[in-house]
């Protein structure tokens, strides 16, 4: 299938997330962070499923994400009336230097979340809003992928949309995204570890770098 | 092909301007035959847009992204200072023929807004950052301009032996939609210009008692918009 419109990219999304719902019926979820790809994907299952998100939406939080994503989920969750699940890893929160070591960081307050998250619902496929142009170690990636910590499936529906197609969606179909967009932020990560887009043209520009070049490590271990 | 230093306009564009005693420095009048110059180019890419049958179809922007000092308030080039010399600059816009937006406008703006404005003129999707506002939506409140780093420039002259002068020092200002224009410096210096009455900047209404109140609603608007200044690392 030549994807060269949206509309051609929407229904290839729409297909994965089909196989998706039917293959692992009671036992997936939804990763969403509140940043414009994992909308997009929520958005997404919502328009398949007729208006509404009919599966757990599980939400990390850091501790540390701006105070507008906070305010989006929370918009967001109530609006389109979420099963949203909120986890943390209370324990490294408490005691962890944020950002200090971004691998170990990162893998405390996001990798493990996730892992931990998986086993205690069940999950055995999990939903996220990766995209192969966003990050060099993405590009390699496929609808359906096997990990093991813990055994699951991730579920990538959006990895063929650009971050033009991101905001084509986004326009076309009204959805809403976190008000950090309009002040010249390109990709939503940790508050700590974020700034606004760089000149430079590169999306994910204004994420941590060490982090970037780490990608590899990191989703060994389970991030997204 | 630019308005800048060493002000050599090409031959055919040198002699445009006859000096007169007691008018503008030769530099000046070489650097407006500069502009002449470029003026000539940019119509004739238009032309060329019009011949293609393109021009109907095309945003067309002319602008700069600085003015040029001559001495009008101390500096010259457009390294220092905000004044007006620097910052007003050019902005002609020919928007496609399905705009229908023609004639002059008075509504303040910024380089920024362009950016904005091109999104907005072919419908691109992407959020359009809070720091610009389209020319086709309503005008802004508040224009700014900051010139900070400048550093480099001082360094220059300090290795070169020139004297360091005042104006040698960051800089940033505000000017309200009534065009009360507020200059700060980074040695805690303020100016204040009513520039309806006097846009070359002539009379400073800081120290005026009947200006106290504009003077601090701007200095409250930049602040809580740019936030304090100077930082420390701009003390000079």
């Amino acid at each position: 299938m030549t994807l060269k419109t949206l509309e051609d990219k929407i229904a290839k999304s729409k297909a994965v997330l089909q196989e998706a719902l039917e293959r692992f019926p009671g036992a997936i979820a939804l990763a969403w962070t509140g940043g414009k790809d994992s909308t997009t994907t929520l958005h997404l299952v919502r328009e398949l499923c007729g208006g509404q998100v009919p599966i757990p939406v599980l939400n990390i939080d850091t501790s540390v994400k701006f105070p507008e994503i906070y305010e989006f989920r929370d918009r967001l969750a109530r609006e389109w009336q979420l099963d949203l699940r909120i986890e943390k890893n209370e324990e490294a929160i408490k005691t962890l230097r944020i950002a200090e070591d971004k691998v170990e960081c990162c893998f405390q307050l996001k990798a493990r979340v996730i892992a931990e998250s998986l086993r205690k619902y069940g999950w055995q496929a999990l939903i996220t809003g990766l995209r192969w142009d966003e990050q060099p170690e993405r590009a390699r990636v496929d609808y359906f992928e096997p990990y093991d910590t813990p055994p699951h499936t991730r579920v990538q529906p959006i990895l063929h949309f650009t971050e033009l197609d991101i905001w084509s969606y986004i326009r076309s179909r009204q959805v809403p995204y976190c008000s950090l967009y309009h002040k010249g932020y390109r990709s939503l990560g940790c508050a700590p570890c974020t700034k606004m887009g760089a000149p430079d043209g590169a999306e994910r520009a204004g994420r941590d770098q060490n982090k970037e070049e780490i990608m590899k490590r990191l989703r060994a271990m389970g991030y997204f | 092909m630019q308005a800048h230093t060493n002000y050599n306009p090409p031959p055919g564009f040198r002699h445009l301007l006859a000096r007169h005693a007691g008018e503008a420095p030769e530099n000046e009048l070489l650097y407006e035959q500069e502009i002449a110059f470029l003026d000539h180019l940019i119509y004739d890419f238009y032309l060329f847009l019009k011949e293609r049958g393109l021009a109907e179809e095309t945003l067309f922007i002319v602008t700069a992204d600085h003015g040029e000092g001559f001495g009008e308030h101390v500096c010259t080039g457009h390294v220092f200072c905000v004044y007006n010399e620097i910052i007003h600059i050019p902005l002609v816009v020919k928007f496609p023929a399905a705009v229908s937006l023609t004639g002059t406008s008075p509504r303040l703006t910024q380089l920024h807004d362009i950016f904005a404005t091109v999104l907005e003129s072919v419908g691109a999707p992407l959020p359009v950052p809070e720091s610009s506002v389209s020319l086709l939506g309503p005008p802004r409140e508040l224009a700014l301009v900051e010139n900070l780093d400048v550093a480099a420039t001082v360094k220059y002259h300090e290795k070169r032996g020139n004297p360091i002068l005042p104006h040698m020092q960051p800089c940033r200002a505000a000017i309200d939609r009534e065009l009360v224009k507020l200059i700060q410096w980074a040695d805690g210096r303020r100016e204040l210009y009513d520039l309806k009455r006097d846009p070359g900047e002539t009379t400073d209404l800081a120290g005026h008692p009947d200006w106290q109140t504009r003077l601090l609603a701007l200095e409250q608007e930049i602040t809580a918009r740019l936030g304090p200044f100077p930082l420390a690392a701009q003390t000079p």
